[in-house]
């Protein structure tokens, strides 16, 4: 191993001379404005970073906060007409202040400083072998051999953990999965032993059980080679189980910076606390309402006057409309002596002990004040009111015309039911055939075998605009989710003119009460979709569902394409909701943290099959089936400091055309045994399909391969 | 306070920078602002206006000959006269109104067949995008037999067949020209297909025609526009090559395409025969053109956030 040898060399001299006099990355007074047709837009103002060697910073904020551009501007790749300035710019001993777009990009970006995108479907290319895209990184900046590229790459590809890693380097980006992706971007990042790495979300579309396994890999990497890391995320247990350092962007600005345990823990910037408080968490909120921040981010377009939060800040005062707050720093844990990389710093004119003082900001206003969640739980019925009973479905798949026809089994044996007011969560990784169980618990679909029940008769037996009216749907992504040609109002009004209820000039009576019910202000009547933001679309799609007064929602994923304090906004009319109306939810989601403030009941899918399904207490505190306790593990809630579990989660991907034999989970399970490759566990009496339930502890586990194996 | 509590007021209900502005009134200024959209909607609605009000405006019958007065060069040229405008023809008939009334045959050729062709395509697109299945594989051989066949040779041949008449040459002319439409609403419906608001329209009680007619087809109706107008253009050529050919628009009616082909005889010493109806069919095809180009600039950028 003579690679090794020499990729951890440099790194480790570096440490020892340059940490002490100055750090790796220096940006000071970072400006990026954009030209755009109504003004010039101030996407970044006046940010100031230091990053040492070593370190892993983490930069939150909403969508349209900046992150992503502070980014871009060190790497040169900013959009054609933005403008960047700054007092100063510097990566180790390359001045980027003084250099062009295009010289960075030739010395710098894809060498000292990588990037790690979001979306691994779409950063590579497809039309390239693997071995070719990672050796290109290196060979394009003209300081290796095609032989000695070829090297690193097997070597870095064994190190983010891809199993067979010669054999890799000829696959294309399609033979792998998105988690296998995103590590080949990974090592990618890594050909040319950079000193920064930056990864932009670089789990945000991946499934959870994935995303722990990356981030850990990412965090082991980067000490391993002793890198800088800037990690971006919206999510803030994603960045407090990796980052040293976090830094809170608001509107374009840097509003608090400390590390990770002190922002977490005692923030000071009332966004940061705002933030903190949207945040379902298991144990946080018992019956609460989550915390909410009222208003939107405002436009960064045009000059700004005074505190950018000020609109939405419950602590508001006359003083933050007049001038910008100044960024106070403040001696924390993690500064040093050095002024320079000072860090514990908000930009606030409260002072900085005002949260101990100050009782939760106020809530918004409501007219159910107290909402309790376990009211309306368990009022058992004799029969539920709506059950599947061993519901499969299969689709015929036929690759080509000559091709034999396989049957793709997407939902198998699934019973479950829900009774009044349930709230029943529907958990698993994407592909498991929770959308494919949904679209037939709507009616849209049937079932290939067993039969749906609605209220003890056939769900398709029922007229369908009898069904219709009792079950209806909210979507994942709200842009979709609305015609772009229609008005809110004849949106919201559709249903009852395709059911013809009641007098035509009530309808337009039930659609103002409707809007008033999801907190729509009345004056969006006549908009288009596109003229209102993420979160009003997502209430106008509830209100769609809501008008004809049905008994079950499904919703599918119904937050996770919204911000998180908009998230927090629909969680809470959700509830308020089922409070009111009566409701009952299916909710599809993969977010256990939304499934922890939300659901009553949880049903775990792997493969087309419910695992375990159980109360939401049960579940939590004592998991039974290995699959739910990983899920549980790979959840990522806010614990500063805390690094992310190792779940044992094996990663081979059972393709769902060719179902391993026994279990399904067992080429995966940390659990199995040798009887789990041979025999398919039933559904037990407490519904978990497992062999090992209840678990003995004798039985000797067989040893999965962690590594990914060729599917 | 004053001030922070205007700003509570203000946040009554969770508030955006909503333009003030409508999506109608954003679309006549975009109209407004292109170049290339006002002048073709100024010249078509110009050329409409002459050719509905011709025999207001024409100086005399488009029929009417005079041997006497043949081939009369237009007034600015030697030898015209104020009498004809534009001289005459071979036969001595007005050039100016024969130009004025061709122009009525020209847009009737045109917006007849852009119209059946438009009800052709887009009634097998939006079926074929809609349904899948056998459907579309029945209307996508369809589409691959209609690109195979020599359009203009086909088409002379029906209406060689059939006997010429303007309503023939429209529906032959229309029969022929689907496939944009075709091609373009097929792909569009699959993809709105995809979308939640379908799913949300079936999860309502929506029927298929429902879901067709009320949300899909308002979202085609950009494109179909667009299409519409560049079609129209193509048919009016079309048009004038079987009129030139012999097979389409018969003498004595005037059509642009019939006059350069009665002009092409005398087009050495009279290239005015020639060059007007030229001139005026160019006219009239860039001005439709224009104005789809403008019309998709100025409609497509559905500024989706």
């Amino acid at each position: 191993m003579i690679m090794e040898a020499d990729t951890e060399k440099p790194g480790a001299e570096n440490t020892v001379a340059d940490v002490k006099q100055n750090p790796l990355l220096k940006i000071e007074n970072l400006e990026v404005d954009i030209p755009t047709a109504n003004g010039t837009l101030h996407a970044v103002r006046d940010v100031s970073l230091t990053l040492n060697r070593g370190e892993a910073l983490g930069i939150v904020g909403e969508s349209g906060s900046g992150k992503s551009m502070s980014a871009l501007a060190l790497l040169g790749l900013l959009p054609a007409k933005a403008q960047r300035r700054a007092s100063t710019l510097r990566l180790g001993r390359h001045d980027l202040l003084s250099m062009s777009d295009g010289e960075i990009a030739k010395k710098v970006s894809g060498d000292r400083i990588t990037m790690i995108f979001q979306e691994p479907m779409t950063s590579l290319n497809p039309v390239y072998s693997i071995g070719r895209q990672l050796t290109e990184t290196m060979t394009l900046h003209g300081k290796s051999s095609e032989a000695q590229a070829r090297e690193r790459a097997i070597y870095l590809l064994g190190k983010v953990g891809l199993s067979a890693a010669e054999s890799r380097l000829a696959q294309y980006p399609h033979q792998l999965s998105g988690g296998q992706r995103q590590r080949v971007m990974i090592a990618m990042a890594l050909m040319n032993e950079p000193e920064l790495i930056i990864a932009d979300e670089p789990t945000t579309a991946l499934d959870v059980t994935v995303q722990a396994q990356i981030l850990r890999l990412l965090g082991d990497l980067q000490r391993e080679f002793n890198m800088a890391m800037i990690l971006i995320s919206h999510d803030l247990g994603v960045i407090s189980r990796t980052v040293d350092k976090v830094a809170v962007m608001y509107a374009g600005q840097l509003i608090e910076t400390g590390t990770v345990k002190e922002v977490l823990d005692q923030p000071r910037h009332p966004y940061t606390r705002g933030l903190l408080d949207c945040i379902p968490e298991p144990g946080k909120q018992k019956s609460a309402r989550l915390g909410t921040i009222r208003g939107l981010v405002p436009s960064l377009i045009g000059e700004t006057k005074g505190c950018a939060f000020a609109n939405r800040c419950s602590m508001v005062r006359d003083d933050c409309l007049d001038q910008s707050p100044p960024l106070k720093v403040e001696e924390g844990e993690g500064s040093s002596p050095d002024h320079s990389s000072a860090f514990r710093s908000f930009r606030c004119v409260l002072p900085a002990d005002w949260v101990s003082d100050q009782p939760r900001p106020a809530e918004e206003t409501s007219n159910l004040v107290n909402l309790s969640l376990e009211s309306g739980v368990g009022q058992q019925e004799a029969v539920p009111l709506i059950e599947a009973k061993g519901v499969s479905r299969r689709f015929s798949i036929r690759r080509s015309l000559f091709s034999r026809t396989e049957t793709l089994t997407a939902v198998d044996d699934v019973s479950l039911s829900l009774s009044k007011g349930d709230v029943l969560a529907l958990v698993g990784e994407s592909g498991c055939g929770k959308s494919t169980l949904a679209k037939m618990l709507l009616g849209l679909d049937a079932p290939s075998n067993g039969e749906i029940l609605f209220e003890g008769a056939p769900l398709s037996g029922i007229n369908p605009l009898e069904r219709t009216r009792r079950i209806q749907p909210v979507f994942q992504d709200p842009y979709s989710s609305l015609n772009p040609r229609k008005t809110i109002g004849e949106i919201i009004i559709r249903p009852l003119n395709v059911h013809n209820f009641g007098e035509v000039k009530d309808r337009q009576k039930e659609v103002e009460r409707t809007m008033e019910m999801v907190g729509l202000p009345r004056r969006l009547f006549h908009s288009f979709p596109n003229q209102i933001s993420g979160g009003q679309r997502q209430r106008v799609a509830i209100a769609r569902a809501i008008i004809m007064r049905p008994e079950i929602l499904i919703c599918d994923e119904p937050t996770s394409a919204l911000d998180v304090s908009v998230q927090a906004q629909i969680l809470n009319l959700l509830q308020e909701l089922r409070q009111e109306l009566g409701l009952t939810y299916l909710l599809i989601t993969h977010d256990l943290s939304v499934v922890e403030y939300m659901a009553t009941k949880i049903a775990v899918m792997y493969l087309g099959q419910i695992v375990e399904l159980a109360e939401k207490e049960k579940i939590f505190s004592d998991a039974a089936h290995p699959y739910t306790n990983v899920l549980l593990q790979s959840l990522l809630t806010m614990q500063p400091g805390q690094k992310i579990p190792d779940t044992g989660l094996g990663a081979v991907y059972s393709n769902p055309l060719d179902l391993p034999k026994g279990c399904r989970f067992h080429p995966r399970c940390p659990e199995a045994i040798n009887e789990c490759r041979l025999k398919e566990p039933e559904l037990g009496s407490l519904y978990v399909r497992c062999l090992r339930h209840p678990l003995k502890s004798n039985d000797v586990t067989i040893k999965n391969e962690t590594n990914f194996l060729e599917y | 306070m004053a001030r922070v509590e205007q700003i509570e007021r203000e946040l009554d209900g969770p508030d955006e920078a909503v333009s003030s502005l409508t999506t109608k009134a954003l679309m006549r200024r975009r109209m407004l602002r292109h170049k290339g959209f006002l002048f073709g909607a100024t010249v078509l609605f110009s050329l409409v206006f002459l050719a509905i009000f011709a025999p207001l405006i024409a100086p005399f019958d488009p029929l009417d000959q005079s041997l006497a007065r043949r081939l009369l060069p237009p007034v600015w040229s030697e030898g015209g006269v104020w009498d004809h405008l534009l001289g005459t023809d071979h036969l001595g008939r007005d050039y100016l109104s024969r130009l004025l009334y061709g122009a009525r045959i020209s847009l009737m050729v045109g917006i007849g067949a852009a119209t059946v062709g438009l009800l052709i395509g887009v009634t097998l697109g939006v079926c074929a995008g809609y349904f899948g299945g056998w459907i579309d594989q029945v209307v996508s051989y369809l589409l691959t037999c209609q690109l195979a066949l020599p359009g203009l040779l086909l088409a002379m041949s029906l209406v060689f067949l059939i006997g010429p008449s303007v309503f023939v040459v429209i529906c032959v002319i229309g029969v022929l020209h689907w496939t944009y439409y075709l091609v373009v609403t097929r792909t569009a419906t699959m993809q709105i297909k995809q979308l939640d608001y379908i799913s949300s329209a079936r999860a309502i009680g929506s029927s298929n025609s429902q879901i067709i007619f009320y949300e899909i087809l308002p979202n085609l109706l950009n494109q179909i526009i667009v299409i519409f107008t560049l079609e129209i253009g193509i048919a009016i050529l079309a048009e004038a090559a079987l009129s030139f050919l012999g097979v389409g628009i018969q003498a004595p009616t005037p059509s642009w395409g019939l006059m350069i082909a009665e002009g092409k005889t005398a087009m050495f010493y009279r290239p005015w025969l020639v060059i007007l109806p030229g001139i005026a069919i160019f006219m009239l095809v860039i001005s439709t053109n224009l104005m789809g180009d403008g019309l998709r600039d100025v409609t497509a950028p559905e500024n989706r956030n």
